[in-house]
């Protein structure tokens, strides 16, 4: 296998045009970025944003863009690249007249890959996915979620390097998301890349290694979640007993107060170091010390309104 | 980790075309009618004199059954028992299955090209690595594999059924199921155009059927201005337009009309012609050449494809004389056009022209769709 990058992107706009005079909007603008190998990575956005035709760009789906979008050094919806490729597409629709068996059969095969190879993996699939127990029952007969999870299963048969998914938990019960966060997790274990799309917070939080946030077809910011969730500058320190009342008076000189056993204060590191040097002569026994985090919501919507303001 | 192969991927198309047609409602409806059928030909029996009902429990005169419904048995050069063979022949598979039938095949594989557009079917399919022209001929071999399997069976399934109970074999009649396909296979690349471009079922439905009419027509028309061209019915007019004794405008819209018809007979698929190359192909196979030649001549005298007109209605139009029955079915266009094509005949009434212009024109039909499906974005 070459060490070429699994996406790669540079400058890629797509503008959208319909009717007679060819009116549209710009779906992606100028967007740039690099996926490494194992990585999961995470495409944030408001709805609106350019996400799925990010994807859509990559794998071929769409056409009149602009720019270079390559997928393990292929260009873009060549069809050596999109067979190392899984997809679970938003809102997908899977063959109703299909079992989910043969659905990932069907899938595995358009992919290339020998009937008998296949055969002897999608029992380990459709147990990963839960769905063993209803596999042979007719697509039509499945429920949002049970589609969800097949549609999950059929875009990771035939084993791809990397996979697109679109709000892969759209639809699906807690115990099935759980079992999705479990197979995505896997995937990274296994060196697959995933490039994932949704507007769960909480499941990029805890899933991805690198994070876009995208919004009106332009990259707002793109790093690690250390990166994006940076310091507000608060420090929030727990003390295990009250401090003595002259040790109040001297902090309270300092424009510092203690709530209970709670103190919170902004500074940087010297003034961390100050504050628990005073805390332990005064014999202050310290629980915890911590600085306060953005959490992802925040810097999402803080990012997403600021986008808004500018434009 | 198993390789990509082609025809892997070529068996999957083939699967899931196989898997969308057995599930589609109207094909089984389809398949039980022909089922049907077929159960009628190995129930009743027709053989040279009486129909035997179930091997034999109960027989029926010909003779007894045609003074029954006071009719008078068909003289001439066929047998009571192919008479009536080649009377349900026609019926089941000429008119119920070519065109009733050929209808419903139409109305059932209309969404198969649309429904492969739509958003989120459409997302799944075109991002595996299969390109977009396989996934149409895909969906069009799919409509034709939906044909094809209800011909086999009620053309074959008729054939053996008469063959085993009224003992009467015509391999000349396995002919049709093919005719069958290929006419469908004309008409199915208006619905997978029209599919493409409006990615609505309706829409490639009512155009589909607009279309198999306006070709039906546009060759029925052509039949008849050729025909006058040849026996000299357009000499009047011209000699009254020398003369300067005719209208200009009306010329003019004259000459619009059968220039029009003529162009698109050549542009559109000939379906019309399906039924004469069937005949011809009958004809071929029977291997007695006196046979083949009295059947020829029989057909002939029946009129367009033995189909339309029997040599008695031709009689009545004449005025009821048998003397002036030949003379008026050559005055019948379809009669003529029957006497003029052939595999040897000149270029507009050959039959490798006809197939190969119609094949020419599915071609194009399906460049024309790939070409709006390269430009689709999902």
């Amino acid at each position: 296998m070459n060490n070429e990058s699994p996406l790669r992107v540079e400058n890629l706009s797509m503008r959208y045009r319909r009717g007679l005079l060819r009116h549209g909007h710009q779906a992606l603008d100028s967007v740039s970025l690099e996926v490494g190998r194992g990585q999961v990575f995470g495409l944030l956005g408001p709805n609106g944003a350019g996400k799925t035709t990010l994807i859509k760009v990559l794998l071929g789906l769409a056409v009149g863009w602009s720019g270079r979008a390559e997928l393990f050094g292929e260009p873009a919806n060549h069809r050596a690249a999109r067979n190392r490729v899984g997809y679970l597409p938003e809102s997908h629709r899977l063959p109703p007249y299909l079992t989910g068996r043969k659905t990932l059969e069907l899938f595995g095969m358009m992919c290339g890959r020998d009937r008998r190879w296949l055969r002897e993996r999608i029992p380990v699939w459709l147990e990963k996915v839960d769905m063993t127990r209803d596999a042979d029952r007719k697509i039509r007969e499945y429920s949002k979620g049970m589609q969800q999870r097949v549609g999950l299963a059929a875009a990771l048969v035939h084993e791809p390097d990397l996979v697109f998914l679109d709000e892969p938990t759209d639809g699906v019960d807690p115990v099935g998301r759980a079992a999705i966060r479990e197979v995505i997790a896997e995937l990274r274990q296994r060196g697959t890349t995933v490039f994932l799309n949704s507007h769960l917070l909480l499941e990029v939080e805890r899933m991805c290694d690198q994070i876009v946030i995208l919004d009106k077809g332009r990259i707002l910011k793109q790093g690690s979640l250390e990166q994006l969730t940076n310091d507000t500058g608060t420090v929030r320190v727990v003390l295990a007993s009250e401090p003595p009342p002259d040790l109040r008076v001297r902090l309270a000189e300092r424009e510092l107060s203690v709530d209970g056993l709670g103190l919170e204060f902004l500074g940087e590191q010297p003034e961390v170091d100050l504050v628990v040097d005073q805390l332990r002569a005064a014999g202050c026994s310290i629980r915890s010390i911590e600085r306060e985090k953005n959490d992802l919501e925040d810097v999402f919507i803080d990012l997403v309104q600021g986008s808004g303001v500018k434009q | 980790m198993s390789d990509y192969r082609r025809s892997n991927v070529a068996r999957a198309l083939l699967a899931d075309a196989v898997a969308q047609v057995l599930d589609n409602k109207v094909f089984r409806i389809l398949a039980v009618l022909s089922a049907l059928i077929v159960a009628l030909t190995f129930a009743i029996g027709f053989r040279e004199d009486s129909i035997w009902l179930l091997g034999g429990l109960r027989e029926y005169f010909y003779e007894d059954l045609f003074s029954f419904f006071g009719a008078t048995m068909p003289v001439g050069g066929t047998t009571q028992q192919e008479a009536v063979i080649s009377f349900l022949q026609k019926l089941f598979v000429d008119y119920l299955a070519g065109y009733v039938g050929i209808l419903f095949c139409i109305g059932a594989t209309a969404f198969f090209v649309p429904a492969m557009l739509e958003k989120g079917f459409a997302d799944t399919l075109f991002s595996k690595p299969v390109s977009r022209w396989s996934l149409l001929l895909s969906r069009y071999l799919a409509a034709l594999l939906f044909i094809a399997f209800l011909s086999a069976f009620l053309v074959g399934g008729m054939h053996l059924g008469l063959s085993i109970s009224s003992g009467y074999s015509d391999p000349s009649f396995l002919w049709s199921a093919i005719t069958l396909v290929y006419l469908f296979a004309l008409i199915s690349s208006f619905s997978v155009l029209f599919g493409t471009f409006t990615r609505s079922t309706v829409a490639a439905l009512l155009l589909t059927f607009a279309a198999y009419g306006v070709t039906t027509g546009v060759h029925n028309a052509w039949i008849p201005i050729q025909m006058g061209r040849e026996l000299g019915a357009f000499d009047e007019l011209e000699k009254s337009r020398e003369e300067g004794r005719s209208n200009e405008v009306a010329d003019t819209f004259i000459d619009g009309l059968i220039a029009t018809a003529e162009t698109l007979h050549y542009i559109l698929p000939k379906t019309v012609d399906a039924k004469y190359i069937t005949a011809d192909l009958r004809d071929q196979v029977i291997s007695d050449p006196e046979e083949a030649r009295a059947r020829s001549e029989r057909r002939s005298r029946r009129g367009a494809g033995g189909d339309d007109d029997s040599a008695e209605a031709a009689d009545s139009k004449a005025g009821g004389r048998a003397s002036q029955g030949r003379r008026s079915a050559d005055l019948d266009p379809w009669t003529w056009y029957e006497t003029k094509v052939g595999w040897d005949a000149s270029l507009p009434f050959n039959f490798g022209f006809s197939i190969a212009s119609s094949l020419v024109f599915v071609g194009a039909a399906l460049g024309l769709a790939w070409l709006r499906l390269r430009r689709i974005s999902f």
